[in-house]
């Protein structure tokens, strides 16, 4: 039989590389779409509609329309939990960056005992956030707590605080909890960026007669820039999204006063059943932590070397 | 390879028996989920316990497998797996998130089956209406209650008084003459209820508001709100704040470990508080005594917890279930939950006169759930949980933080404008 000719088109190299690429990539592009994309649109198709509990292959029935949206905006629990979420991530951020920044620093130096000293400065990371709530619910409770007795000793109140009956003290309680659980974070990425920066720059510093202060503000700094600036992004969809640590400690109460919109979307979808509501919520929070990305990475991304 | 025939033919016929067999071992070993945030509740749990095993016994091949789930996050596992398609066989709820379950279809209409039994519905609890929806009963009331007030007799005695209040008045007045410094601290707390977030917030204020208003509510008919009631209430609530007579940043978990303890000489609570007096430490056991709400207005009360039937299952195991229930609306199974429970039972005229007689605090039970009113506050049970909150909230305000009262009550009818 005689042979049939091949018409088959043979790929360039670069084309085959690319199709092997794009054939590793395939499984966790797939995953991905899966797991993030398909929630994330069904979430958003969710919020244009009137569901109190959604059910996977129903579908969504009645007419799409913007209510929830309207609903939210004139929805006075809504403005009150954005104004609370700000609260929270700015204080949470200022805070843990302070300390992590404070800790990179004094870790940097070489000292004896710096080995147990990272580790006890890295001790909240790995402790889970229902753990640390229940940790600083016992140290701030009114009638046999830490916080309490040192005030009372130090004579700085001379009345106990009942820290989770009052809105103030309990934005404080639940901030200080989330401070203390975030700084590690900032301490190992602000010390890894430390200690890739030449020494030669110090040096070099020194000799034109720099102080120590001048060395942090015009080298330290200026090169940890694209390492604070990743940070603070992680940091704060980190703050957008926490739930255990408020939760376990003031349920978002007293009267609203640490209820954050992560608290806000629980409670309308799991509490009240208004799933639509929550998802409309939902994505008004998504946009918000894209907004806050993109204006840190403006922010810090120019690059110092 | 050759195999005789007549071997080939025996392992046919094997083959057959063992298909045949295990269809039978299936329709025999069915197994019915149950769960319930009650399966680790001493007293409770027994009763539940006592019953399954007698349904088992009186259903051989069924089995219910009665697993224990939190209460804190119940509603939420059991609504996901509704939602999910994964129901359990049968449904014990909380009856304040009943409303849920029937507006989304997900409960059998018990109608059909009730009318073959007149005797339940005769004799059940006037709170049953809990379980109507849209002219359909979705559910059955397994405990029908009202509050009690818990009181601490050696505390009285030591503060020189003879019996527990009658009035609010009375509370306010004993809960100041109970309330005991030491050091600079309070030793103890003349009364308790929780002051954070938390349910047992507005049913406190509830039991104040049915002082003041025997047939009123936090709202009427058409959604007013009770302003001079709600008023009463908070200024009570916040006389006993102000004088220094209730611990504060409690839930009611800490609430009940402050009386059960002794450091708090009186707390409200629905009949359940008979667990937590059995689980009271000697010393304090022996003093803790249960009496009618110092209210002179009527009892805050309605249902506790319901039995539903899925509406997603198989018809089989629905019967079961149907059976399972009417199991628990028996004469002898009302009465164990008295004696084994601890509770005032659904089902009236299930305990004698004997059982009552040496059982001052189940008469005392029993007395209260019969003059209980509902605290779902009329037009308000779709969004019961909501308005729970709201209530909280404004309670929390008025009383813990001491907000103006006007300003509240306005942003709280606001609120509930909203609602309705």
């Amino acid at each position: 039989m005689p042979a049939t000719p091949r018409h088959r088109r043979r790929l360039s190299n670069a084309a085959r590389s690319r199709l092997y690429a794009f054939a590793l990539l395939a499984p966790a592009v797939i995953v991905v779409l899966l797991v993030i994309v398909y929630p994330l649109v069904m979430a958003a198709q969710m919020s244009f509609y009137d569901v109190r509990v959604f059910r996977v292959g129903r579908g969504f029935t009645g007419e799409a329309s913007f209510a929830n949206y309207q609903d939210m905006f004139a929805n006075a629990n809504f403005w009150r939990s954005l104004r609370v979420t700000f609260a929270y991530v700015f204080w949470g951020t200022v805070g843990s960056f302070g300390i992590g920044l404070f800790t990179a620093v004094l870790l940097n130096q070489p000292f004896r005992g710096r080995f147990l000293a990272r580790i006890l400065v890295m001790l909240p990371w790995p402790i889970p956030g229902v753990v640390a709530a229940t940790i600083f619910m016992w140290m701030f409770n009114s009638s046999y707590g830490v916080i309490n007795y040192l005030l009372l000793q130090l004579g700085v109140i001379s009345t106990s605080i009942n820290w989770f009956t009052q809105p103030g003290p309990a934005f404080l309680a639940v901030s200080a909890a989330t401070i203390w659980k975030g700084y590690p974070f900032f301490t190992v990425t602000l010390l890894a960026g430390m200690q890739s920066i030449p020494r030669e720059l110090y040096e070099a510093a020194r000799v034109d007669g720099a102080s120590a202060t001048q060395q942090f503000r015009f080298i330290t700094i200026p090169a940890l820039r694209p390492v604070i600036g990743i940070s603070l992004v992680i940091s704060t969809l980190w703050l957008f999204r926490v739930f255990d640590i408020i939760y376990v400690m003031t349920g978002g109460g007293p009267t609203g006063a640490t209820e954050t919109l992560a608290i806000q979307i629980y409670r309308e979808a799991f509490q009240y059943f208004q799933m639509s509501y929550a998802a409309a919520v939902g994505m008004v929070t998504l946009a918000l932590s894209v907004i806050a990305t993109f204006f840190y990475l403006r922010v810090t991304s120019k690059s110092f070397y | 390879m050759h195999i005789p025939r007549s071997i080939r033919r025996h392992a046919l016929a094997l083959a057959l028996i063992g298909v045949l067999a295990a269809g039978h071992s299936l329709a025999q070993n069915m197994v019915l989920e149950m769960p319930s945030w009650q399966a680790t509740e001493p007293g409770t749990s027994d009763w539940w316990r006592a019953l399954i095993a007698e349904f088992e016994s009186q259903n051989p091949g069924v089995t219910i497998e009665f697993t224990h789930e939190p209460f804190a996050s119940y509603n939420q596992t059991m609504v996901t797996r509704f939602a999910g398609g994964n129901p359990p066989d049968i449904l014990h709820l909380p009856a304040a998130n009943f409303m849920v379950y029937a507006q989304e279809g997900w409960l059998a209409p018990l109608d059909d089956r009730l009318a073959e039994t007149p005797d339940v519905v005769d004799s059940w609890t006037p709170v049953q209406s809990t379980c109507e929806y849209e002219g359909e009963t979705l559910c059955m009331v397994v405990l029908g209650y009202g509050y009690v007030l818990g009181w601490n007799e050696a505390a009285f005695e030591e503060a020189g008084l003879t019996g527990p209040p009658t009035t609010s008045e009375e509370l306010i007045e004993f809960s100041r003459a109970l309330t005991v410094e030491r050091d600079g601290a309070v030793e103890r707390y003349g009364f308790v209820f929780p002051t954070v977030a938390h349910p047992g917030v507005e049913s406190t204020a509830t039991a104040f508001i049915f002082e003041y208003d025997p047939d009123g509510h936090w709202v009427d008919e058409a959604g007013e709100l009770n302003r001079d009631a709600i008023r009463f209430a908070w200024t009570q609530m916040r006389r006993l704040v102000e004088d220094g007579s209730v611990p504060l940043g409690l839930d009611n978990n800490a609430k009940r470990q402050f009386f059960v303890e002794g450091r708090a000489a009186m707390m409200l609570e629905g009949p359940w508080i008979q667990g937590n007096i059995n689980a009271a430490g000697p010393g304090v056991q022996e003093h803790l005594r249960v009496a009618a709400t110092p209210f002179t207005g009527t009892v805050y009360g309605g249902a506790s917890n319901v039995l539903a039937v899925p509406a997603d299952i198989s018809p089989e195991r629905q019967e079961l279930a149907w059976e399972f229930i009417r199991l628990f609306t028996s004469p002898e199974w009302q009465a164990a939950y008295a004696t084994v429970a601890g509770q005032p039972p659904a089902r009236a005229g299930v305990l004698d006169d004997t059982f009552l007689a040496e059982n001052v605090n189940m008469q005392t039970y029993v007395a209260e759930a019969n003059a209980a009113r509902d605290y779902i506050p009329p037009g308000l049970a779709e969004n019961y949980t909501r308005f729970r909150d709201l209530v909280v909230e404004a309670t929390l305000a008025a009383v813990v933080q001491g907000q103006d009262m006007d300003a509240v009550m306005n942003q709280l009818a606001n609120d509930i404008s909203r609602l309705r």
